[in-house]
């Protein structure tokens, strides 16, 4: 029969050698251009445009050493601007999410459920429409070209609320009936369900930090001042800025930023994959 | 006043269905009350309304003569152990045991070396430092057997706590649970929809169907005299088989030297067989003894002595037959082997039914289907209900 052969000719293309192939194929395809990026680093401008040999000539950190001068852009100062800002947002939408998503999840009423929809609406609505007020109401508190004026808006993360809605959904009703029963109070339920919640909280760290370390359009529109900038529009700044580009110099620069996302993907993979899954299973 | 008063408590969840229906109940200090029921019965929500985890719509919770509604679920004192052996993951057993009395402000060191205590009487004394999951089912159990125990509660409200066990740790739980609960002189609540464990620990069973209360009663009562055909099908495997009173009176043979009927027949059909007709008859399967078995028994032995209770040493034999007994004649359909009974599928008339008859009786090979056998049953085990309430009818 036709779908018989088919479904053969599928048993035979997932065989272990073929989906190593393929495993192999798709590994290459995403880290290939991190590796040319992070030996790029290393090239001088002119062997930067000839992809292969992947290997630099010459392993030179000089590009490196002009990142760091400041002559171009106050990078290190932008590095530390940008670790401080994923940090402090990252634990201040913790603090905001966490508590939100046990209410949401756990307790049910209609006032509850009107606050839902206004939690999760900033994820409806695409965040050039947000900027504009943003922008008005950062300068009316006066927070414009600080740290702040990124920091705050981030607080508000409607992603975070529908993960830990959806994580405290998951996590076990009749546990929270014992510590009732055994006296905990309604208000300190709360605390005794976080350290069950460890591998969700640690995942959405890591989802957060990345999101806001990476994060272009917010201080494109609020910092202004180039030390006070972060990585991710400095480096641009360095690509748009001038006519005579240092690639080499974008490279490194591109190279150090992805450095703490991927240490911290690197410490908190299996976490992440299994409290992504268990979110999805039951 | 009884330690524990239920007055007609209701409560609905949805306008549709009433989760729990004017149920009240009364209840000693130091009993163990078993809550009785299909799934969906409403048992757990009545625990869960005890411990204060919902709010009744209407009734009163009354303990020690203290109104409970008004209390939080904190300052009830209760302890409620969970089927899925509700403990703490990221915790030992040792702390689990120990959360509810550190919540409530005792020092570590005490509460340790109370769980301790309570531990080995459990004999979870080497586990204390393990986590839940690097222990058994039962060990979990144990686990939160103990924590209840440590807290030393006015109530302790159990939720199927045996249902996740294997059989055999169930036999063995249960009866630690029992022997515990005589030791403490706790007033336990025990929610089972299993009728063997419910029989074999309750002081009183409470048996519940969409809510309400069908019949309070002891173990003995709850089987043998029941007060509502629900009641009398629920308890039993099969649970007791309802006749119609004319239609089975065709197939009856009644004692020869007793003349005319038994007095509850001659009661139940006259006059003009008005209340005949809105009988219903329930009988047990165990309560059909088998006077002819379909076998042959080697010439020397006897055939099997039936006891009665006024001619507890004489043989009954069919020809002979006890004046407190019926006779019931029917022709074998099928058979299905318990283990300890066969279960006989007959039929008398029109009229099937199931004998349930221990496997001592038949010394060889199973019955042949399609053998006419005799049974006897005992007028007191003869129940009567109503058709159209299926309550119990004294007659």
């Amino acid at each position: 029969m036709k779908g018989s052969t088919f479904f053969k000719r599928v048993l035979v293309l997932s065989s272990p050698t073929l989906s190593w192939f393929f495993v192999i194929l798709l590994t290459s395809w995403f880290f290939l251009p991190l590796l040319w990026m992070f030996f790029s680093s290393f090239k001088n401008n002119a062997e930067i445009f000839t992809p292969f040999p992947l290997l630099p000539s010459r392993f030179s950190l000089e590009h490196f050493r002009d990142l760091f001068s400041g002559t171009w852009i106050p990078y290190t100062q932008q590095y530390l601007n940008t670790l401080y800002i994923a940090v402090l947002q990252t634990a201040g939408a913790l603090v905001v999410a966490v508590p939100a998503g046990f209410l949401f999840a756990k307790y049910h009423n209609i006032p509850l459920k009107i606050l839902y929809f206004f939690a999760l609406l900033p994820l409806l609505l695409p965040r050039q429409v947000l900027l504009l007020p943003l922008f008005s109401w950062l300068h009316k508190m006066g927070l414009l070209d600080t740290s702040w004026a990124v920091i705050f808006p981030g607080l508000a993360s409607g992603l975070g609320v529908l993960y830990f809605t959806y994580a405290y959904k998951k996590f076990p009703n009749h546990l929270l009936d014992l510590a009732r029963t055994e006296g905990v109070g309604e208000h300190h339920l709360f605390f005794h369900t976080l350290p069950l919640m460890a591998p969700q909280l640690l995942t959405y760290t890591l989802i957060h930090f990345i999101l806001a370390w990476h994060e272009h359009l917010v201080p494109l529109v609020v910092l202004h001042s180039s030390e006070n900038q972060t990585v991710s529009v400095g480096l641009a700044s360095l690509g748009a800025g001038s006519l005579r580009i240092s690639y080499g110099l974008l490279m490194a620069g591109s190279f150090l930023t992805v450095i703490p996302t991927l240490l911290l993907y690197l410490f908190l993979h299996k976490n992440f994959k299994s409290s992504l899954r268990s979110l999805v299973s039951q | 006043m009884a330690y524990l008063q239920i007055s007609e408590l209701s409560k609905s969840f949805t306008r549709q269905s009433q989760a729990l229906k004017n149920f009240s109940l009364s209840l000693d200090k130091g009993q163990f009350l078993v809550l009785l029921g299909p799934s969906g019965c409403g048992k757990s929500t009545l625990l869960r309304l005890i411990a204060g985890l919902e709010t009744p719509d209407t009734g009163s919770i009354h303990v020690d003569g203290v109104p409970w509604n008004s209390l939080s679920i904190q300052s009830r004192n209760v302890a409620m152990t969970f089927q899925n052996y509700a403990l703490f993951p990221h915790l030992s057993l040792l702390d689990n045991m120990c959360f509810g009395i550190r919540v409530r402000g005792t020092s570590r060191k005490q509460a340790y070396s109370e769980a301790q205590y309570i531990a080995e009487k459990l004999s979870i004394s080497h586990l204390l430092h393990r986590k839940p999951h690097e222990v058994s089912g039962g060990e979990r159990q144990r686990c939160a057997l103990g924590r209840s125990i440590l807290r030393k509660p006015s109530l302790y409200l159990l939720d199927e706590p045996l249902s996740s066990l294997d059989a055999q740790l169930r036999y063995q739980l249960r009866r630690e649970i029992k022997s515990l609960q005589q030791e403490l002189g706790a007033t336990m609540i025990f929610v089972t929809h299993d009728q063997e464990e419910a029989l074999a620990l309750g002081d009183q069973i409470a048996v519940m169907q969409n809510g309400q209360l069908m019949q309070t009663d002891s173990p003995w009562r709850i089987y043998h005299q029941a007060s509502h055909t629900f009641v009398a099908s629920f308890l039993g495997r099969p649970g007791t088989q309802f006749f119609n009173l004319e239609e089975l009176l065709p197939s009856l043979t009644l004692n020869p030297n007793l003349s005319p009927l038994p007095k509850v027949f001659s009661k139940a059909l006259s006059p003009s067989g008005a209340l005949g007709s809105s009988l219903l008859l329930g009988i047990r399967p165990e309560h059909f003894i088998l006077l002819t078995p379909p076998l042959s028994y080697p010439s020397t032995l006897q055939s099997p002595h039936f006891f009665s209770p006024d001619t507890s040493l004489s043989p009954a034999t069919p020809s002979a037959l006890d004046p407190n007994s019926i006779t019931l004649t029917a022709s074998l359909t099928g058979l299905e082997n318990k283990g300890s009974a066969y279960l006989l599928e007959c039929i008398t008339g029109k009229l099937p039914f199931i004998a349930s008859c221990p496997i001592s009786l038949f010394p060889s090979s199973p019955p042949e289907i399609g053998t006419r056998v005799q049974f006897s049953i005992y007028i007191d085990h003869l129940n009567y209900f109503d058709k159209a309430t299926g309550a119990r009818v004294h007659l």
